[in-house]
């Protein structure tokens, strides 16, 4: 399926599976309101008010959620924490799809000794304690988000090599990849213009199941204190601040731990759509 | 069992109509058949023949909807529960399917599975059920039946399995038998030794089979009375025999055609050109193909193809005829450098060619070109039909501007029989004839001198099949184009051929002119692959055929004659050394006793 097919079997998955829409709709409709929100917002997300620390949400204030232990608005703070959770999305997944799928499809298209030791490289990544690694990287580097970027980046790609190499070594065996070679074509045309069209539907269904994890990891990474910093925040520091006054402010646990779940549910929802509809034995 | 029932039919169906959703693949469909009677329900792939084996045994899937009547013995079995439908299925009515491995339990030995349907059902105890079990698989021709009892699915070869499988279809005794395709998968000297069987056993054990199959040579000597379905609909029926001699639809006499073909069709061209000068394009000297096998980490080599030598003239068809395993397609792969270890020369107009397709110039490259068996995956499922077609010329003529390719692509889609309409749309999108058309003008645009046709048409329906060899033919004649073609349908090589080339276990044992072959081969594996293609319009039932066994392991191929095992003319000396290719008549042939034995058809 190439880059127009797969982009019209998108669209025939949004029409014919309602579960697969309305998970598209409700992340579209997140992230515009997690862009748009701060700027309408009177508050801003890290300007702090101690005279009205931890006041419940009312719509005279604007303070729609609520605010915090130093009277920051929590709206403002959870959409800020939400684009940051989203940018992990995007960053993980780039990631995934230029290293991952660059490097897999290399790997499985030259095949033999080239293959053996890119591969064996994967395994050496994979063996790594990934939190170790996190913290070695923390402890060497200044504490940052880019930090936390290269660090997903770096396990994500993974995955999606080994995934991509084992579809390239059974297309290249394909009979349409072999009348190319008879043709005349480069191998490297071959890559570029047979392998990789037709990896479309493996890599954007596998894409849609890295991204929650990406975002569990990032949650995971700060809500240990070593991901995203104060006063900077994401969805992950959000709950660990909210689960710490559970008990006199439930709100500041409720909001941004409800968003986290929603955005889960619908990234999950939309790949196992996906996965079904790109599965032929699944279709009706 | 109530008086008079004799004269009712054992099943009967009436009106029986199955559809998945808006589409109707079987449209009230209307036939009886009595005890011990053959049948056979023919039709091409989509005519709804298997969804109507599949209603009557109540198999499909619950997304079908089902109508009409399935009556066995006066009993309606359309919507019938399981637990009824289970007393009549092994008990009364069996089915055997085409592809054995799939309908047997990988993991339980194959005495085992005939057992428990025997204890299952409650008819024997255990210790019977293992006596009637072993009985079961030496009345199907097991050899060795003891030790296949215990042998699991994947041990036992293709033949084999089918055999265990009629052997559970069978254990207990049902009246009626359904057999879906049951020789489709199997190479043609097993398949006769199958259906064989499956007479043998009829007569025996007077059951009724009901045979579904796409072949009308398979129906010709295993059923009586005939129903050719199409589209869902019965097309016509009568006796088969009649039915095969006097086709009253179109479509029959079509798929008699290309199942007699070699009787009634044209017959093959002479050899070489009319001034019998001839000027050889392509050579092969001395080609073998290696595979190294490491099973179990002992690395073992596997001669696919071993020391074969031809030559191709320009303008000529050569057909190279084997069954799976005879290291044909091997033979086409190293010619056209798509596989590593062979050795050998390859020479095309006098010039040795590099071995493998990335080392050769582009100018060779397109001299040499072919067609692959399965249409649909030999064309980017990514990429237009228009693109596909087009790519060559993107390699070959880079200077073409963009006008100039799509207008050379609808010429050449217009010459290969579709229109230039079809460009917009994706492989999956055409049908398997169309898809192949796609892929011969892929490879025609770049006016090769030979075309090779690796099983080009085994995949494809008759009627289609017929289009596509006359395309070819056309072609040939139109650009004195050279034509190796791959088969192990000797009706297609009658068809094409100057000449033919008959491979076994790898190696090159017959080569004659295309006439000559289907009038006295010369070999004896020839032989029993001519007496082993069922033909519709020719009574078969060759002793040979059905005693022949199956060809050994490449892995470990006999020593002298690889043939010898199979062979009914075997002498001492065919054990131990190995026949040369020697002059016979107007061919080669490799066979001690080709100067004495006379094997004229």
């Amino acid at each position: 399926m190439s880059g127009r097919a797969a982009i019209r079997q998108f669209a025939a998955a949004a029409r014919s599976n309602r579960l697969v829409a309305a998970s598209l709709l409700t992340i579209v409709v997140i992230a515009i309101i997690a862009i748009l929100g701060p700027l309408v917002s009177p508050h801003g997300h890290i300007s702090t008010n101690l005279d009205g620390r931890l006041l419940a949400p009312s719509f005279s204030t604007w303070h729609l959620f609520g605010t915090d232990d130093l009277g920051r608005d929590l709206f403002v703070r959870t959409l800020a924490g939400t684009q940051v959770t989203l940018l992990v999305a995007v960053v993980a997944s780039a990631v995934s799809l230029l290293i991952g799928v660059s490097y897999g499809a290399i790997a499985g298209f030259l095949g033999g000794a080239v293959d053996a030791v890119m591969m064996r490289i994967v395994d050496v990544l994979y063996a790594l304690p990934y939190i170790f690694f996190v913290i070695l990287l923390m402890v060497v580097f200044d504490r940052s988000l880019l930090l936390v970027f290269i660090a997903i980046g770096a396990v994500n790609w993974l995955d999606m090599a080994r995934i991509v190499r084992g579809q390239t070594l059974s297309l290249k065996e394909r009979e349409f990849v072999q009348a190319a070679r008879l043709i005349g074509v480069s191998r490297f045309a071959i890559i570029l213009r047979h392998i990789t069209p037709n990896l479309f539907g493996t890599v954007i269904v596998y894409i849609t199941l890295t991204i929650p994890q990406a975002i569990l990891m990032e949650s995971f990474l700060s809500f240990l204190g070593l991901g995203v910093q104060e006063p900077d925040a994401s969805l992950g520091t959000l709950v660990n601040a909210g689960a710490s006054h559970m008990e006199q402010a439930s709100w500041m646990l409720l909001a941004p731990a409800t968003l986290l779940a929603l955005l889960l549910f619908c990234f999950n929802f939309l790949g196992d759509g996906l996965r079904d509809l790109a599965d032929p034995r699944k279709q009706k | 069992m109530i008086a008079g029932s004799a004269h009712r039919a054992l099943l009967e169906v009436r009106d029986l109509s199955v559809s998945y959703g808006d589409n109707v693949v079987v449209d009230k469909l209307n036939f009886a058949m009595h005890a011990r009677e053959a049948l056979s329900l023919a039709g091409e792939s989509g005519s709804g023949k298997s969804q109507t084996a599949l209603a009557i045994m109540g198999l499909l899937p619950p997304n079908a909807k089902v109508s009409g009547e399935v009556l066995f013995e006066g009993r309606n079995l359309v919507g019938a529960g399981n637990a009824l439908l289970n007393e009549y299925r092994a008990r009364r009515m069996a089915m055997i399917f085409q592809d054995p491995l799939a309908a047997l339990n990988p993991h339980i030995s194959i005495g085992q599975q005939l057992r428990r349907i025997l204890i299952d059902h409650g008819l024997a105890d255990p210790r019977e059920a293992s006596r009637r079990a072993l009985d079961m698989l030496k009345r199907v021709g097991l050899p060795d039946a003891e030790r296949q009892y215990r042998a699991y699915p994947h041990e036992l070869s293709g033949g084999m399995r089918q055999r265990a499988l009629i052997a559970s279809a069978l254990i207990a005794e049902p009246e009626l038998l359904i057999a879906d395709e049951p020789t489709t998968a199997l190479d043609v000297t097993v398949q006769a030794q199958i259906l064989r069987l499956l007479a043998e056993l009829r007569r025996e054990s007077n059951i009724a089979l009901l045979l579904i199959t796409h072949d009308l040579g398979v129906v010709s000597t295993n059923s009586e009375r005939l129903i050719v379905i199409d589209k869902g609909r019965m097309l016509e029926q009568g006796a088969t025999r009649e039915l095969l001699a006097n086709p009253s639809q179109r479509r029959t006499a079509e798929m008699v055609m290309a199942a007699g073909g070699f009787l009634s069709a044209s017959a093959p061209r002479a050899s070489g050109s009319a001034d019998g000068s001839r000027q050889e394009l392509l050579e092969v000297e001395n080609l073998s193909v290696t595979y190294t096998e490491r099973p179990g980490g002992r690395r073992r080599k596997l001669y696919a193809v071993q020391d074969v030598s031809l030559s191709v003239g320009l303008g000529e068809t050569i057909a190279i005829v084997g069954e799976s395993g005879s290291g044909k397609s091997s033979l086409a792969r190293a010619i056209v450098g798509l596989l590593p270890e062979a050795a050998g020369k390859v020479s095309l107009l006098g010039g040795t060619l590099q071995p493998l397709v990335g080392s050769r110039s582009k100018y060779i490259r397109r001299q040499v070109q072919m067609v692959f068996q399965d249409p649909v995956a030999s064309l980017d499922p990514a990429m237009t039909i228009g693109s596909i077609v087009a790519e060559p010329l993107l390699v070959h003529e880079p200077a073409l501007s963009r006008a100039g390719r799509e207008s050379a692509v609808a010429e050449m889609l217009v010459r290969v029989g579709l229109t230039p309409e079809l460009t917009g749309r994706y492989a999956h999108e055409i049908s398997g004839g169309q898809a192949q058309r796609v892929a011969i003008a892929r490879a025609l645009i770049m006016k090769p001198a030979m075309l090779i046709c690796d099983e080009a048409v085994a995949a494809l329906d008759s009627s289609v099949r017929q289009e596509i060899l006359g395309l070819l033919q056309a072609e040939q004649q139109r650009s004195s184009l050279s034509l190796l073609v791959i088969t192990h349908d000797l009706s297609v090589v009658q068809q094409l051929s100057h000449r033919v080339l008959i491979m076994y276990m790898g190696r090159l044992i017959e080569m004659t002119g295309g006439r000559e072959l289907f009038r006295r081969p010369r070999h004896p594996y020839t032989r029993l692959l001519l007496d082993s293609t069922p033909l519709a319009q020719r009574p078969w039932a060759p002793a040979m055929a059905a005693n022949a066994g199956e060809p050994a392991s490449i892995l470990n191929p006999p020593p002298g004659c690889v043939f010898h095992p199979r062979c009914v003319h075997v002498l001492d000396r065919c054990r131990v050394q190995r026949p040369e290719l020697a002059q016979a008549g107007t061919g080669v042939v490799a066979c001690h006793r080709a100067a004495e034995l006379d094997l004229s058809v």
